[in-house]
């Protein structure tokens, strides 16, 4: 059976879409609470016990913004905004306040249940998101936050040293060439391969998205840290 | 020095010639017709030394000793002005009090030596006038901003920095510091002083000439830049202008295919339901027809709500430009939810499969889960009802990108125009409802991912559009 979060919040200000959700979810055998507001949630005081949310953007009083900012620094449950508000300018200020998905009403409910079992396949483990990623010493291999394993050539391991090195500073294609040995046409189609299929591979193996990003124009650059381990612990 | 038969002296010669040459070059600048306010200070102070000069000629001829003292102030005065031109426009300048005291001295000097007349003082004071007035002229052709980077500039102070050395010799030997008394030169050097004065004139003459040739380019140069960037200004507003009059069109021809394709819709419901309500109040109702009826009003709440997201976006899209700021986005994700997006019924004609599980690109969610179920419900638009339909989400090593392909029978490749991507474009015939604005929304959202759309028609029978992004 797909994992799926067993104590969901749901907090809209559209009382008929939340309690007809709650009632679908209720139906997956799912614990389901209802708030109507962000100042009803905080009333109970009881943010810590959920393991997910699903929060509406527009809500009276505190925004649906601030509330993910304020459970994500309480809970580290997966959220799901559910929001009627569009753009990129919403997307982005509730993935910047902690939110895991954004998803544009309308939406179904099997659509919710969907984002819900997406977002909870990577996030079960709330260490996920206290924990970072890890690389041998030798940088031989990478270790997701979860702590799943992915191996690594001599070359993915030469350009996740040198993107380690640079921290989160751009390092251009020119010099990631010339530090992992890959032949630097003037497109360097190569490297942008090399990336590419390592990329490919994380997501495979961990599930999730690879700790660096393309920048455009210039190379590439840790997302999210990386912790390299001591020479000890590489085993 | 008076002529006794019937000749001139060298020395009324030479000062002819001076005279000769203050008039060609007055005549000179009057002709070159650069009108601004140092011309017009050099041609007075050139009248000034006009007068001063023939007043000195006339001296030369009589020997009036009083003509020549007031020939030789008018002289500085006309000195005095030609510093005066330098500070075109920053004589009152706080910053040049030194140089403006400076030439006021001089002036003032200038006048002592008129009406103190023929005094032991006479070449001190004259010389100290000059001076003053030299050392003004080159700090005002220095700090003055409009002479700046100009070389006649730097041949003018060399000139007033050649003439002044002497002057400060003479200055020297002036009675009662010195020894000689008297303003007059010793006899038979007076050609010599003229013809060094009428050499220095001379050059001082070009080099402003020069000056204002270049200053005068120079103001044309800006002049010109200034116009060019008025107009530019004024083809940028014009631009603009029509810009926002484009706009506002495309505002409202959105408007207008929204108002087509939602009022058709929403009839349909309207009157689904209120049969629907009547069967109910009737008591004559079956469950089938409940259902069927409520599945046929959801699908066309579905279209109705598609028409709407895609007008928004479009009217976004056109106000605002493309989505510049992209987050890492789980692309599997967003096609399942596209395809839960049409209706259950349809959603189970579609054959998925992704390469992998999860894969990830940066992306907008929300318009690119909207491009996916225009190409979805395309899909379900242009194929024979209850055909099987495909939707893969594909690596490409090649080009390096994420596709999202969809592929559906056709019934004639006829409906795949060049121009199908373009806004209110539609490729089959009338029996298809709406202006064709999905396909052009897929487009601007591929764009948006720095994507590309393409579609294949390969064996007449099947269609093939594939969104791809870079990952």
């Amino acid at each position: 059976m797909t994992p799926f979060p067993t104590n969901i919040c749901i907090v809209d200000d559209d009382a008929d879409f939340a309690e007809f959700l709650a009632e679908y979810l209720r139906l997956r055998g799912c614990g389901c609470a209802v708030f109507n507001s962000a100042e009803e949630l905080m009333q109970t005081d009881g943010i810590a016990s959920y393991d997910f949310f699903i929060i509406d953007l527009g809500l009276p009083g505190i925004d649906g913004t601030d509330l993910t900012a304020l459970i994500r620094g309480r809970n580290t449950g997966g959220i799901l905004v559910v929001s009627g508000r569009m753009g990129a300018d919403a997307f982005n200020s509730a993935l910047a306040a902690g939110a895991d998905m954004f998803v544009n009403k309308p939406v179904r409910f099997d659509q919710v249940t969907h984002a819900v079992s997406s977002i909870w396949r990577r996030f079960s483990e709330p260490r996920a998101r206290s924990t970072t990623w890890k690389t041998t010493h030798s940088f031989s291999e990478l270790r997701s936050p979860m702590g799943l394993k992915i191996p690594l050539t001599p070359m993915e391991g030469k350009l996740i040293r040198k993107l380690c090195e640079h921290g989160d500073v751009s390092v251009s294609r020119a010099d990631l060439a010339l530090a992992s040995g890959i032949s630097g046409s003037v497109d360097y189609r190569n490297l942008d391969a090399t990336f590419f299929r390592l990329r490919r591979k994380i997501e495979r193996e961990a599930g999730c998205p690879s700790p660096f990003r393309t920048v455009h124009g210039v190379g590439y650059q840790l997302s999210e840290s990386v912790d390299v381990l001591p020479k000890d612990e590489a085993a | 020095m008076p002529s006794n038969d019937g000749f001139i002296s060298i020395t009324t010669m030479v000062q002819y010639l001076f005279i000769g040459e203050l008039l060609i070059f007055s005549l000179c600048l009057i002709v070159i017709q650069i009108r601004t306010r140092a011309v017009y200070i050099w041609l007075i102070a050139n009248v000034v030394a006009l007068f001063g000069s023939l007043l000195t000629l006339s001296n030369f001829e009589t020997e009036q000793t009083s003509a020549k003292i007031i020939g030789g102030a008018m002289i500085l005065l006309a000195a005095s002005l030609k510093s005066y031109s330098f500070s075109d426009g920053v004589f009152f300048n706080k910053r040049n009090i030194f140089p403006d005291t400076l030439l006021l001295l001089g002036i003032l000097f200038a006048m002592t030596v008129i009406f103190t007349g023929d005094t032991d003082y006479l070449l001190m004071i004259a010389s100290a006038s000059s001076i003053f007035i030299s050392i003004s002229a080159v700090i005002f052709l220095i700090r003055n901003r409009l002479w700046l980077g100009l070389s006649s500039r730097n041949y003018m102070i060399i000139i007033y920095c050649f003439t002044t050395s002497p002057l400060f010799y003479l200055f020297y030997i002036s009675y009662p510091i010195g020894s000689i008394k008297t303003f007059v030169l010793p006899e038979g050097r007076e050609p010599v002083q003229i013809i060094l004065q009428s050499i220095l004139v001379f050059l001082a003459h070009i080099c402003f000439l020069g000056m204002i040739f270049a200053r005068n380019v120079r103001e044309n140069v800006f002049e010109v830049r200034r116009s060019i960037r008025i107009r530019e200004a004024s083809v940028k507003s014009k631009m603009r202008e029509q810009e926002s009059a484009a706009l506002a069109d495309e505002r409202y021809h959105l408007l207008k295919m929204l108002t087509h394709e939602v009022r058709q819709p929403m009839n349909s419901a309207q009157a689904a339901l209120q049969a629907l309500s009547n069967k109910i109040s009737s008591g004559s109702e079956t469950p089938e027809y409940v259902q069927s009826t409520i599945g046929n009003t959801v699908s066309t709440i579905n279209s109705i709500i598609l028409s709407i997201s895609n007008s928004i976006l479009g009217a976004t899209l056109i106000t605002k430009g493309r989505v510049q700021k992209l987050e890492m986005t789980d692309i599997c994700c967003v096609v399942e939810l596209a395809l839960l997006d049409l209706d259950p019924i349809e959603t189970q004609h579609f054959e998925k499969n992704f390469a992998q599980p999860v894969m990830f690109a940066e992306a907008d969610p929300i318009i690119l889960r909207l491009g996916i179920r225009n190409l979805l419900e395309n899909a379900v638009k242009y194929s024979p009802r209850n055909s099987k339909k495909f939707l893969n989400v594909e690596i490409d090593d090649e080009q390096l990108t994420l596709v999202i392909s969809v592929t559906n029978e056709i019934e004639g490749s006829a409906m795949l125009g060049p121009d199908i991507f373009n806004q209110a474009r539609r490729g089959v015939d009338k029996k298809y409802d709406g202006y064709g604005l999905g396909l052009y929304i897929v487009k601007e959202v591929a764009k948006s991912h720095r994507g590309n759309l393409v579609c294949y028609n390969t064996d007449g029978k099947n269609v093939t559009f594939e969104l791809a992004i870079p990952a």
